[in-house]
């Protein structure tokens, strides 16, 4: 199966699990930075773990089909249509040639990802078919897709799958552990970090998120290079932080205040500039039971409930934590146990908490009165068939 | 806690530990990096994503569902690491075109340093450097020291393209661009050797422990390898 490029999109690369195992020569890794919707799109078709998928960012292309074929769709919402005809993320299609793929206004999340039988078609190098963009090697020619560039397939059939699960995890809070080199830092660093809260910079990239808002005290010392892993958060010289994603450099020097867990990667990738996001510590047991949840999902059936919670007595709502800091949004992928809102009422403030994980569909505003038996929010609950 | 072999454990997250041999630049503590680095890739532990060798640091990533913590740390407390110093390492010459369009920072590091131009390209030419990783962009040789009268602290403003094979020096290090890349360090010549092949396994012609011998040559000669390679 041939796909053309009608027009390219901001940022349409091909990307498959990363150049891994060169990291001893500084080769940086690159690779789908959402590791979750990509794994999504190629189980839609039943492709092995390492196909290489078109990653879109942004802004989505325009991509005409060029002989009959199967494709998937999964990550962020940019309103896909084929010939005009609505194409939602955890779905796979049968197209026909002559099919317009078409990507529309951004709805939620900022990286998509699209699957073809078999995976795409480029020459491997070093291993991998992704594209490093600052190397400009691997992928479609080491660069980003252009208007009139044909795009191929390695297979011809898959089957063609379908999920009612969500394909992304977009969430503004991420969990933390503290860095390897905090004692480098000034004490007293690790909770502001935890207080405060972030904005994501236009200036960041598939290398790093960079952080505005609250600086921290810049690192004194000058410290030999280091290997940096994926969800570092380093500290650079003004105090400012950056979040080290996937294609950064192989080594770096600036003191890491801390480490995003593995589970919330996914979730770094679906960030948009201009989102405030916040840290909150997390421990070990706990992260990695919710990364072999979270590994588990892919392909596997769910039954959709969308659970409201109603208010256990009248109030005033209060949707900031302790810091100020508005709590998860609607939209956003909520963990069962995570605050979601307090409700005050004659001097007694009752934090309350989602009952169940999902996507949270509904919530009432900050400062709202409600009733006895109101509905707070609602909740779409995967829940395991 | 600290490993058999001397390493201390420094957890980065749930997917990673820092295995840290000492925190100043030495060949002696960078030997122990990459024998520990050769022994653990060697053991082929299951789990195990990738080995980064630093100065003195490797950085172990791990796939925490596969190895927990502990397991890897006692795997990794078991390894026999051959801490006798490796004899040698190879010795790589780099022919250099010094100065020039080659090397537009020369004369500038030259006053800095208050030496004459030919000066430093002797003292750059003296003597091998060792190379203690490579990092910064692919293939890039972090080597040094260099001798007490070449050190300069890295230029204010980086530079957003330095061609492929430039030399360049920044604090006690030196190094090559393998390809065009943005830097701040003070560039001095030019290589015409090819660094770094993505079809190649390995893709570079040196590893950390070899040392690195640059050679002055002229423009001519820079040229006629160039055209010839």
């Amino acid at each position: 199966m041939r796909i053309r490029v009608i027009r390219p999109g901001w940022q349409t690369i091909v990307q498959d699990l990363g150049r891994t195992g060169y990291e001893a020569w500084g080769v940086p890794v690159w690779g789908a930075l959402d590791e979750y919707a990509y794994r999504w799109a190629n189980w839609l078709l039943g492709n092995a773990e390492a196909a290489a998928v078109l990653e879109v960012a942004a802004m989505g292309p325009e991509l005409l089909v060029l002989d009959d074929g199967v494709m998937a769709l999964a990550g962020a919402d940019f309103s896909v249509t084929v010939n005009g005809e609505a194409w939602h993320p955890g779905e796979a299609r049968g197209l026909k040639a002559g099919s317009e793929i078409r990507f529309g206004r951004r709805k939620k999340g900022l990286r998509a990802y699209l699957a073809v039988a078999g995976g795409l078609a480029v020459p491997k190098v070093l291993g991998s078919r992704a594209t490093d963009l600052t190397s400009r090697v691997g992928g479609y020619q080491g660069r980003p897709l252009r208007a009139q560039d044909v795009v191929e397939s390695l297979g011809d059939e898959a089957p063609s799958r379908n999920t009612k699960r969500l394909t992304m995890r977009p969430r503004t809070v991420f969990r933390v552990f503290p860095g390897a080199r905090l004692d480098r830092l000034k004490p007293g660093t690790w909770g502001r970090l935890l207080s405060h809260e972030y904005k994501v910079s236009p200036e960041s990239s598939n290398i790093g998120l960079r952080l505005e808002g609250q600086s921290l005290v810049p690192p004194r010392g000058d410290w030999p290079s280091e290997g940096m892993a994926m969800g570092a958060i380093e500290c650079v010289l003004s105090g400012q932080l950056v979040i080290l994603m996937k294609a950064r450099g192989s080594i770096g020097g600036y003191p890491v205040v801390a480490h995003v867990a593995q589970v919330d990667w996914p979730s770094l990738a679906q960030l948009v500039p201009g989102d405030r996001i916040r840290f909150e510590a997390v421990t070990l047991d706990d992260a990695l039971n919710l990364l072999r949840i979270q590994r588990a999902t892919v392909g596997s059936p769910a039954t959709i409930h969308v659970v409201q919670t109603r208010a256990p007595f009248s109030g005033s709502v209060s949707r900031m934590d302790n810091y100020g800091r508005l709590l998860p949004r609607v939209g956003e992928w909520v963990e069962s146990g995570e605050l979601l809102l307090v409700i005050e009422a004659l001097g007694v403030r009752q934090p309350l908490y989602a009952g169940e994980s999902g996507e949270l569909v509904s919530i009432v505003n900050d400062g709202a009165q409600v009733s006895y038996q109101e509905v707070l929010w609602a909740i779409r609950e995967e829940r395991d068939a | 806690m600290t490993l058999s072999f001397g390493a201390r454990v420094i957890p980065a997250g749930d997917s990673a530990v820092l295995l840290e041999f000492g925190e100043v630049v030495s060949p002696a503590i960078n030997r122990q990096v990459h024998a520990a680095r050769r022994a653990i890739v060697t053991a082929q532990i299951p789990g195990i994503l990738a080995v980064v060798p630093a100065f003195s640091t490797i950085l172990v990533q791990y796939e925490p569902c596969t190895v927990s913590l502990a397991a890897l740390v006692d795997h990794l407390d078991s390894l026999m690491v051959d801490e006798s110093p490796r004899q040698g390492g190879r010795t790589i010459e780099v022919p250099v075109w010094y100065g020039g369009e080659a090397g537009p920072d020369l004369l500038q590091v030259a006053k800095a340093l208050n030496l004459s131009p030919q000066d430093v390209v002797d003292a750059h030419t003296g003597r091998p450097f060792y190379i203690y990783c490579l990092g910064f962009s692919p293939g890039f040789p972090l080597a040094g020291m260099l001798p007490p009268e070449l050190i300069l602290p890295r230029r204010q403003v980086p530079r957003t393209q330095v061609p492929a094979g430039t030399v360049a020096i920044a604090g006690s290090q030196t190094g090559i661009y393998p390809a065009p890349s943005p830097g701040g360090w003070h560039l001095i010549g030019r290589t015409p050797l090819a660094l770094f092949d993505w079809t190649k396994h390995p893709p570079c012609p040196y590893e950390p422990g070899d040392r690195l011998l640059f050679g002055e040559i002229s423009e001519k000669e820079y040229r006629q390898w160039a055209n010839a390679g």
